[in-house]
């Protein structure tokens, strides 16, 4: 019992550490770990680590809005797509075989390994910490542009988030930096701050189902808590750069590892 | 886009409200742990403790046990966004900003829907 918590706990932390050292949040590494390690069942291990990115996110993004670096404006124009999109996502993933849950994650780490690959930011810093990380409160003048295109891409971001258990900053972030004309600092902190209330839209259709567990959410989602505010407190320290391909490795085995055993193929030694 | 600095006394209480919602909330999923912990007869597996439905909730309120604790920390947690949402909605109307108190308050309605099907 104790052993099982302290592990839990401990997965936790490590993969709240990490998610916030690299920017890309604690859910792409506490659903493998859940699910390969652990054996908790997909839907059950996606309930708790939405769980887990609401505490993370409220706890990052009091910073940044503190900061006046969120756009509360843009944040809450697209969080009317992302909270339909995570409904979607959450009532979906109800009536989804946990197989294709298991594919559908092996193929989202993919994409993390290819975008931490090609340096694309998911929150900021996935390729290293930003060279200007001074904390600068003077946010540049900005236009925002194809606010469509940044709804379409939010409600998607939703839908992976109720879906498969992470933020989506993975999405939006790119989308707001490269498509919509939003500083990337902006792009970040508004992600973050949107992120906590995509995951509560659908938080609330896992716990309707009874997918949450307490005895695994509990010593999990204060681990993550941990980790994460440990590990964002130190990011502008760390060169993030020297972990990168490290974490490419990890995500590609991790993903190898998911797909093998969402087509029920012999899984490997973990 | 707006001024962002002309939202700034709602950024504190939204900044004030996140930290310590997540706070509260981690302290408490804690105190259940260790409750839960401290009892003695706990086996070497791990119990399957699915959360209780808000229905029943109520009624565990009557002797609380470490399991109900964990429950209501995961859900001060759960909730804190959505205090998040209901702020903005009251500073954009005390702004006579009627576009986004009507688009915060579309989103605080999209919430409410979602935890609508949990009281169900």
């Amino acid at each position: 019992m104790l052993i099982t918590f302290s592990g839990l706990a401990l997965g936790g932390i490590v993969a709240g550490f990490f998610g916030s050292l690299l920017g890309l949040g604690g859910g792409i590494f506490i659903i493998p770990m859940l699910n390969l390690i652990f054996g908790v069942e997909m839907r059950s291990a996606v309930a708790v680590s939405l769980v887990a990115v609401i505490a993370t996110s409220s706890a990052a993004a009091s910073v940044y809005v503190q900061e006046r670096l969120s756009d509360i404006r843009l944040g809450m124009t697209l969080e009317l797509a992302t909270t339909l999109g995570a409904i979607v996502g959450g009532l979906l993933a109800g009536r989804l075989p946990r197989e294709a849950l298991t594919v559908l994650f092996g193929l989202l780490l993919l994409y993390t390994a290819g975008s931490m690959v090609r340096n694309i930011p998911a929150q900021g810093n996935s390729g290293g910490p930003s060279r200007d990380n001074s904390r600068k409160k003077v946010v540049p003048e900005y236009q925002v542009r194809n606010l469509s295109v940044g709804l379409g891409a939010s409600f998607f971001a939703g839908n992976i988030s109720g879906l498969l258990g992470v933020g989506g900053g993975i999405i939006k972030v790119p989308v707001m930096y490269l498509s919509m004309g939003v500083p990337l600092k902006v792009a970040t902190a508004t992600s973050n701050f949107m992120i906590g209330v995509t995951a509560a839209a659908s938080a609330f259709i896992y716990y309707s189902r009874g997918d949450l567990d307490l005895l695994v959410a509990g010593p999990v989602v204060l681990g993550v808590f941990l980790g994460a505010r440990t590990g964002s407190r130190i990011m502008h320290r760390v060169r993030a750069a020297y972990l990168k391909w490290f974490f490419v490795a990890v995500l590609l085995y991790t993903a190898m590892q998911m797909l093998l055993k969402g087509f029920n193929l012999h899984v490997l030694w973990f | 886009m707006p001024d962002i600095e002309n939202t700034g006394q709602a950024n504190i209480y939204i900044s004030r409200v996140l930290l310590v919602g997540s706070g509260l909330g981690a302290g408490v999923i804690a105190l259940g742990l260790l409750w839960f912990l401290l009892q003695p007869g706990n086996g070497n597996t791990l119990p399957a403790a699915p959360v209780t439905p808000f229905a029943q909730l109520a009624d565990q309120l009557d002797h609380v046990g470490p399991l109900t604790v964990i429950n209501l920390g995961l859900l001060l947690l759960m909730i804190t966004p959505i205090v998040r949402v209901i702020i903005a909605v009251v500073s954009f109307f005390l702004e006579r900003d009627r576009k986004y108190t009507l688009i915060s308050l579309v989103v605080l309605a999209i919430l409410l829907f979602s935890v609508r099907t949990a009281l169900a």
